[in-house]
């Protein structure tokens, strides 16, 4: 499957882009994809604790899992006001 | 884009564009860029937002408030990209029958957009560093 990936905030400049196109294996949830991009960073747990997750503009576990097409996008904890 | 803006923005702008004659309560809020955070001098910030889901919730969150206050209405306006000390990041005015409604109404509104709205903010400091900033929730 063919998902778009998007990045904010410190993540986005941590994993140096603001959006990827990723080719990957179905039945992957919206954690194990953000997994697969951090790879062996050394940050990744610190990550998995912090980052929210979003499929298509809308707030999800990240246990869900992600379909061809979607919009994907790692968020740190929201920050505005 | 009805509820973000790269352009300036003000509660008085919010508070012309409706008028609710049944409404004798209007509490306004606007949140300013400090000049100041956690001891450091803060010179600007720099608003990120995941544009077209940021809309999403603020209208969402819009729904929400007017439904659990009912007869309130709420106009809400947040501001991204570049701004300066003292610029309105921020702008909500809820119209209520009364004030007791009109003030919890408005508070519930800042405090969801800091908690659910996809806008992160950048800090640029005097000593030439920055960094992205954690929400204060509870501010």
């Amino acid at each position: 499957m063919s998902i778009k990936v998007l990045f904010f905030g410190g993540l986005k400049e941590h994993v140096g882009k603001s959006e990827t196109q990723m080719n990957l294996q179905p039945g992957m949830s919206a954690e194990q994809v953000l997994c697969q991009v951090l790879g062996d960073d050394p940050h990744l747990e610190k990550w998995q604790r912090t980052v929210l997750y979003s499929i298509n503009q809308e707030q999800v576990e990240g246990s869900v899992l992600v379909q061809d097409g979607d919009e994907v996008a790692f968020m740190p904890p929201m920050a505005g006001g | 884009m009805e509820f973000i803006t790269k352009e300036k923005i003000s509660t008085s702008e919010l508070s012309l564009s409706e008028s609710y004659p049944e409404c004798g309560g209007v509490c306004s809020f606007e949140g300013v860029v400090r000049n100041h955070h956690e001891g450091k001098e803060v010179l600007r910030l720099n608003y990120e937002a995941y544009e077209p889901m940021a809309e999403k919730v603020l209208k969402q969150l819009k729904l929400e408030i007017e439904s659990e206050w009912s007869a309130c209405h709420v106009a809400v306006r947040h501001r991204y990209g570049e701004l300066e000390i003292g610029d309105v990041a921020v702008a909500i005015v809820v119209w209520a029958p009364h004030r007791a409604e009109a003030f919890a109404a408005c508070q519930a509104m800042i405090n969801r957009i800091k908690k659910r709205v996809p806008i992160w903010k950048q800090e640029f400091y005097g000593d030439g560093s920055f960094e992205w900033v954690a929400c204060h929730c509870g501010t």
